[in-house]
């Protein structure tokens, strides 16, 4: 898509005379055609892998007991030699596809065996082993695709494991973060770490709602932040701090519109302040010794607007517009055209939120509606604003 | 070559996975440990769900004065139930708990899920033990019989547990 649109745009580029032929050719061949066959394979391997299991759960029980095991083995097996001839022929597409295929008939065996031999399949064994085994096969043949299927096995299992089962399995958290995770930074792909923390983010926020209150993810959420210090390569820090941040967003929006005084307990919670105003602080001091002003803005997020029950809507749509009026200052200072549309968003959204849930009780409806115009207008003169300024700028700079 | 030992472990791994899977059932007859435990007066024209049997246990209904369990449990939480032998060696629920308890003597500890509570104060849990495929000329004996079952289940140290036998019985309530 992305070589696609270059092509298009630099024919443009050489017809109005800013490059020649030559420069064009250069610049396409930077752009190098993603392997698009890759994704068709495993998109293939999940419907076929889908379409065995059905045929054979069709007609399972009519099977002696042995042969449904000589079947499953057999079937598994014989896709790994298939990969593995595939992956000596140089065949990475092949021998992703039946890696997969055998994953997944491992997987299902592994809970079709559970249910013949009467294991108490009511926990997250199953998923420890799958996810285990995946890990194995990937460290055989470090393919993408193959770490990405382990990774939502082990993140489903989880899910399971908490949700459902009420059991939030220690073994199945360690493999998700030590065994995922330190194979995951040593890829070295942000979009993978992108999907790997917005995952754990997940699970922690399950962890945090099954074991103990929905707030203690603010815990785990300025862990997660302080972690982008810790481990500073921009592969994993930047979505550390993004989903950290983003979800944290998300919880106070929740807590704006439908935070309930009857959820007082909160107040009392030392133990959640002795955690929460260390760490908080420390967050802050990262930011001011990284001479990130605009990083501790950020950090409004993380504040406890629960503290006075009657008042938390109110705060919590403050501490929104604290932060949305923030990104929008930094994106302007730092010529961020990402950061200022993020902040017109959160902006947009803090605006809603006051609209229905704060003034709605206090304000009057004629008054309410002209306030909200009010403020979309100086939203839009903002933008307006910070338009000119940034082509008058590139003026400048083409003047220089 | 590093990658191909790594290829041959990792499937290693999961071929000896399934097979112990397979043999822990078997090993189970042989070194597991068997108890009889009574299943719920049951009516014959509901036993049969195709080829196997639905069984519910007496041991699956809780009354309060058995149930140690300090707060609120939720729907599938895991419960862990003390069964004490009588003098004809059918095993009787003693206690359940939330917590892990410590068996003496002939006591057995197994795990069993929470599922809801009744009216009448009575807790419901589920052993995982409710279907039992039995052999085709059994099918009649069980068809035929309008009282309780004793059920022989074998439990592993590890936690695995599985019927191996029942049988029909004519209990007074």
């Amino acid at each position: 898509m992305k070589k696609g649109w270059i092509e298009s745009e630099s024919k443009k580029w050489v017809e109005e005379g800013i490059i020649d032929e030559r420069q064009k050719e250069a610049i396409i061949s930077r752009y190098e055609r993603q392997s698009t066959p890759m994704l068709f394979f495993f998109l293939a391997a999940v419907l076929i892998g889908l379409a065995c299991l059905s045929l054979i759960a069709a007609n399972w029980t009519a099977i002696h007991h042995i042969w449904r095991v000589v079947l499953i083995m057999g079937a598994m097996l014989v896709f790994y030699i298939v990969g593995a001839r595939a992956f000596m022929q140089n065949r990475q597409g092949i021998g992703v596809f039946a890696f997969l295929v055998a994953l997944s008939i491992f997987g299902a065996g592994v809970f079709l065996l559970g249910d013949m031999y009467h294991f108490s399949m009511n926990s997250a064994f199953a998923f420890l082993v799958w996810g285990l085994a995946v890990l194995l096969i990937y460290l055989s043949q470090p393919q993408v695709y193959i770490w990405i299927f382990g990774l939502v096995v082990v993140f489903i299992g989880q899910l399971v494991s908490t949700i459902q089962l009420h059991d939030f399995d220690w073994l199945l958290m360690a493999l998700f973060v030590i065994g995922y995770g330190t194979v995951g930074y040593f890829i070295k792909q942000q979009k993978l770490m992108w999907l790997f923390t917005s995952l754990l983010a997940v699970l922690l926020f399950a962890f945090s709602i099954e074991e103990l209150t929905y707030y203690w993810y603010t815990i785990f959420a300025l862990i997660l932040y302080l972690f982008s210090y810790i481990i500073k390569t921009g592969v994993i820090s930047k979505p550390l701090q993004g989903v950290s941040i983003l979800s944290m967003f998300i919880i106070v929006v929740y807590q704006a519109l439908f935070f309930n005084w009857s959820w007082q307990s909160v107040v009392n919670d030392v133990v959640y302040y002795l955690f929460l105003i260390p760490f908080l602080s420390l967050a802050v001091l990262m930011a001011v010794l990284n001479r990130e002003r605009f990083g501790a803005i950020q950090l409004v997020l993380f504040l406890p607007v629960f503290i006075w029950p009657e008042l938390t809507t109110l705060l919590a749509a403050l501490v929104l517009f604290a932060f949305s009026i923030g990104k929008l200052i930094e994106g302007d200072q730092l010529k961020d055209g990402r950061k200022v549309k993020l902040g017109i968003v959160a902006f947009l959204i803090s605006v809603s939120i006051v609209y229905v849930e704060v003034a709605w009780v206090a304000l009057d409806r004629t008054l309410f509606f002209l306030t909200g115009g009010i403020i979309l207008l100086i939203v839009g003169l903002l933008l307006n604003r910070y338009q000119q300024n940034q082509m008058k700028g590139s003026d400048e700079h083409d003047a220089t | 070559m590093m990658r191909r030992r790594v290829l041959f472990m990792a499937v290693g791994f999961q071929v000896v996975v399934l097979l112990f899977m397979v043999t822990s059932s078997y090993a189970l007859d042989q070194f597991g440990k068997v108890i009889t435990i009574q299943t719920e007066a049951y009516d014959t024209e509901d036993v049969f769900y195709g080829d196997y049997v639905d069984i519910s246990y007496v041991a699956e209904t809780v009354r309060p004065e058995n149930w140690f369990v300090t707060e609120g449990v939720k729907s599938n939480q895991r419960i862990y139930v003390l069964l004490t032998p009588d003098e004809q060696g059918v095993y009787h629920l003693k206690a359940a708990s939330d917590r892990e308890m410590s068996a003496e003597s002939d006591d057995v500890v197994i795990v069993a899920r929470y599922r809801y509570q009744d009216q009448e104060q009575v807790h419901h849990i589920d052993l995982g033990l409710d279907r039992y495929h039995p052999h085709y000329e059994q099918q009649d004996e069980i068809e035929s019989s309008q009282e309780r079952m004793l059920v022989m289940i074998a439990l592993s140290p590890w936690g695995q547990k599985k019927i191996v036998e029942v049988e029909n019985v004519q209990v007074e309530p």
